[in-house]
């Protein structure tokens, strides 16, 4: 028999939403369908905090992962800013395609770096945090809502405004400097919207792997997102986040030898499969 | 107007030094080597349209092919600047007379991922003269058209005597004949200069 928890199918949607927002906003801005908060390092970046946050609660006090994470987080990108206030021209001098070959290689060196980390631990006999890299629902708290509910009302506002200089930016970036949009700074508004939504999801839930890259491209295949920025940057994503509610309520019914699969795995899996069932679609059309 | 190049404009770790004239009418014609700087000039001139008096009042056409990352519609592009911009567009009886002028009718239905270079290239600039301006700014506008398009659009450019069109190009002799202006960026050991060296 089906059971609903209404918390989880909340956390759920409230994941799709983000990832595919991200994953939208990093696409457009950057004029690649391959950027996403994976590829852009985003994902490296918040498992590096976990690192740190795991490290803390192992050695020096207990904290709960979670918003300890998001703590780090937080005071990384305050410093971010902080950085662009005081020395603009380095980011001004990074291009989008140097910051896409810089993220996946972050992204990799902390893979590399994880599984160090966990071999050093196991040498300890110490408990790692393994199962980080399949993001799941299972022990989210009700309170992280007090985080999650503004983040995802900030994130629809912003989406809305940033829409009308994204429908041009996606066209072509000089005919949106023609006319008078200010593109590198619609771009660093989207990026670090889309970082602030992926560092939500991965300190409280764990990494969903590319999901980010793989929800717009499913959303742009339907008739309804293809060809509009609007649409696909307020609505995609909320039909993202119904999926994922659907998924995960199957992955917590649906058990293997009484173990629940993590929603991260499956819906990477599945999400793949689309994926390129898409791209060959396109190919043979 | 005259356009006071900034200080800190640099090509290739050189300054960029010279006077420019933007007339308010006529064709102005930007020559000069490969890799000289024509593009990161117009780059420049783009980057910093409100101290250089340009916003409102210009159009950039670049180089580079149209690439959405969202396929669309030709005619959504232009839906969609008139929706967000319509000050900023031409009326529509000028937006059909420029696609019949072109003879781009067959493009409006088509996706922006399925053009090909020329197609592409004649799409950028009907854009270009959809946006109502008074300085258009044309980055190598006949690349990739065969000689039919490059005849309608160069005598439609011709044609726009109150308009001013600042146009980079290196494989026309016939824009040298009608060209009012005509600036050449050269590359010099210490810095890039751009001088006038022809004026009618």
């Amino acid at each position: 028999m089906f059971e609903l928890d209404i918390v989880r199918i909340l956390f759920a949607f409230i994941c799709g939403h983000f990832l595919c927002l991200s994953g939208s906003l990093s696409q457009i801005v950057s004029s690649n369908p391959l950027a996403s908060p994976s590829t852009l390092g985003f994902d490296g970046l918040i498992v590096l905090f976990v690192l740190v946050a795991h490290a803390i609660s192992s050695f020096v006090f207990e904290v709960p992962l979670g918003p300890a994470t998001f703590v780090l987080f937080l005071i990384f990108l305050l410093l971010l800013l902080m950085m662009g206030k005081i020395r603009p021209s380095i980011l001004r001098q990074l291009r989008m395609n140097q910051v896409i070959l810089l993220g996946i290689g972050f992204n990799l060196l902390i893979g590399a770096v994880f599984a160090v980390v966990q071999f050093l631990y196991m040498g300890m006999n110490l408990q790692f945090p393994s199962g980080l890299w399949f993001g799941n629902f299972r022990a989210a708290n009700t309170q992280i809502f007090i985080i999650l509910i503004p983040t995802f009302v900030v994130a629809c506002w912003v989406s809305w405004h940033l829409a009308k200089s994204l429908t041009l930016i996606n066209i072509d970036m000089t005919m949106a400097r023609s006319l008078g949009i200010n593109v590198s700074k619609i771009q660093k508004k989207s990026l670090l919207l889309a970082l602030f939504l992926t560092g939500s999801i991965i300190s409280f839930f764990g990494v969903f792997s590319f999901l980010g890259l793989i929800l717009p491209h499913l959303m742009r295949s339907l008739p309804w997102f293809k060809g509009n920025i609007r649409s696909e940057l307020l609505w995609a994503p909320i039909l993202a986040g119904v999926l994922m509610g659907v998924l995960d309520q199957l992955c917590y019914n649906i058990t293997f030898y009484g173990a629940e699969l993590p929603v991260g795995m499956v819906s990477s899996v599945v999400g793949s499969l689309a994926l390129v069932v898409i791209v060959v679609r396109k190919v043979l059309s | 107007m005259e356009i006071q190049l900034k200080e800190n404009f640099f090509v290739a770790h050189k300054p960029f030094r010279g006077q420019f004239t933007l007339p308010d009418i006529g064709i102005t014609l930007i020559l000069g080597n490969n890799g000289v700087g024509k593009t990161s000039f117009f780059n420049h001139l783009l980057n910093h349209q409100s101290s250089y008096q340009l916003v409102a009042n210009s159009s950039f056409v670049s180089q580079y092919r149209l690439s959405a990352v969202s396929n669309m519609k030709v005619f959504r592009i232009f839906n969609n600047i008139e929706r967000d911009f319509p000050e900023r567009v031409v009326c529509s009886f000028e937006k059909f007379d420029l696609v019949k002028r072109f003879e781009a009718e067959h493009l409006l239905h088509k996706d922006t991922n399925t053009l090909s270079g020329g197609e592409n290239q004649l799409v950028k600039i009907l854009i270009g003269f959809f946006i109502k301006a008074q300085y258009y700014f044309l980055d190598e506008p006949f690349q990739f058209l065969d000689t039919e398009k490059f005849k309608l659009i160069f005598e439609y450019m011709i044609q726009c005597r109150d308009k001013s069109l600042i146009i980079i190009d290196h494989r026309n002799p016939e824009l040298l004949e009608y060209a009012h202006l005509i600036y050449r960026i050269e590359n010099s050991r210490d810095e890039i200069i751009i001088k006038k060296t022809h004026h009618v």
